[in-house]
This record gives C-alpha cells, structure tokens and sequence, in this order.
C-alpha cells in the first residue's frame, strides 16, 4: 500500500524587485485535469475525421499554468493597493493578471513555468529512488 | 441585521488552500445560549473527500483580504451549510 495523495503544500517563489508568488506545490489529478482543458483547443480534422482532437494552445496554455498554481502575490495596484487575488473567484484573478504590465506577466508565467518544471523533475527523482530505479533488472550471466 | 451578525455574498470552507467548498449567502451570528459563533449559508459547490480533512477553515473574503475563522463542527444537508466556529 502507498499513500497516493499529497498534503496540499505551497512554494514562495521570489520575483525581481522584492516581490514574490505563493504558488501550488503540485496539482491534484482534478486540477491538472481542470489545467489542460483550459491549455487546450479542439483542431478541425478532414472530413471524416473519426475522433475529434484537440491540440495545446500556445496562448491559453501558459495563462492556465498561471491560474492553476497562483494562489498570491505580494503585488499592488496603481495606487499602492495590495492587488488582492487569495481566496478570490477565477474571474477575479484572472482580471488581475490581464491588468498585469506586460513584462510583470511575463516573470509571473515564466517563474511559474520553471517551478513546475523543477517540481515535476523533483516527483520524477522521488519515483525513481521509491521504485528502486527505472532500468530493467539485470540478468547475471554465468560464468561457467 | 441585528449586532454581531455578519453576512456576506461568498463564502469559502478550506483545506489548506484547497476549497472544500464554496457557499453563498452566508449569515454569521453568536449563539444567544452558547456564546458559539456559527454560519449559515447555501452551498454552491462542495469537495465530500475535502470535506472530510480535519482543520477546515470558513473563509469570508471581502476588498483588502479575508476573515477566517476555524471549523469546529460542520454540517451539510443538502444545500444547507451550517458550521460552528472558533477563532484560529
């Protein structure tokens, strides 16, 4: 038996200028499920087509990256407001990062890019050393 | 609204930064008998598995921030949220 649910945990991750992201550590099955479709587009086949599919939108994507982890920032507003978005409903956040300068948006998507580039090597790592390894068993051969 | 009641358009039940559950409506108010702080409020979405982690938190977002406050006792019947509180 294995525990197969994480304790919901966050990151800080440090931005220029003193700021700073509290982040997700790692998705849940239903978010990660709720992350592609917002990062994903149907694609029109030829007629015929069996199966409809659906391709990653490069637009979307990173803004659903941002939106999945993003749980607070140390960010204020034009007047020196804090720019509230913990505990607040999608809508909200995602208003908040549209108001966003286009470069502050820009470090937020790619800090949160490498946090789970970072997360998801650190999971594989953890797989790994729990499953003893990912080769294939070696066969000793005989030396008679 | 009588004194120390409190009533908000959205209200959230946390685990972690995980919503258990979100609620609407909500009305909180001491028990005149008990002195015990309860809310009151019409569920609109609700998580059974995170519902049933232990240090639950009823969060009342408002402009600058949000209050929170730790669940006691919760209960859900069928739209109905009812939950005793303690400060955290």
């Amino acid at each position: 038996m294995s525990i197969r649910v994480r304790r919901p945990a966050t990151d800080r991750l440090e931005l220029s200028q003193g700021d700073f992201l509290i982040v997700k550590q790692d998705l849940t099955a239903g978010e990660y499920r709720a992350f592609l479709r917002a990062a994903t587009k149907p694609i029109a086949l030829a007629a015929g087509g069996a199966t409809p599919a659906m391709e990653l939108d490069p637009i979307a994507a990173g803004e659903a990256m941002v939106l999945a982890y993003l749980l607070d920032w140390s960010f204020q507003d034009a007047d020196g407001r804090p720019l509230v978005i913990a505990d607040q409903p999608p809508a909200v956040v995602r208003a908040a990062l549209d108001h966003l300068d286009h470069a502050s948006y820009m470090e937020v998507q790619r800090a949160i890019q490498a946090h789970q580039a970072t997360t998801e090597a650190a999971r594989d790592d953890e797989k790994k050393t729990l499953s003893g390894g990912t080769g294939p068993d070696k066969t000793l051969t005989s030396a008679a | 609204m009588e004194p120390g009641t409190i009533r908000g358009a959205r209200g959230l039940v946390k685990a972690a930064y995980l919503t258990a559950a979100e609620v609407t409506g909500y009305v909180l108010a001491k028990e005149p008998l008990t002195g015990a702080w309860m809310v009151r409020a019409t569920v609109v979405t609700s998580d059974p598995y995170l519902l049933a982690q232990p240090d639950l938190v009823f969060v009342a977002p408002h402009k600058g921030g949000a209050w929170r406050w730790a669940l006691a006792s919760h209960h859900i019947a069928g739209a109905a949220f009812e939950a005793r509180l303690r400060s955290l």
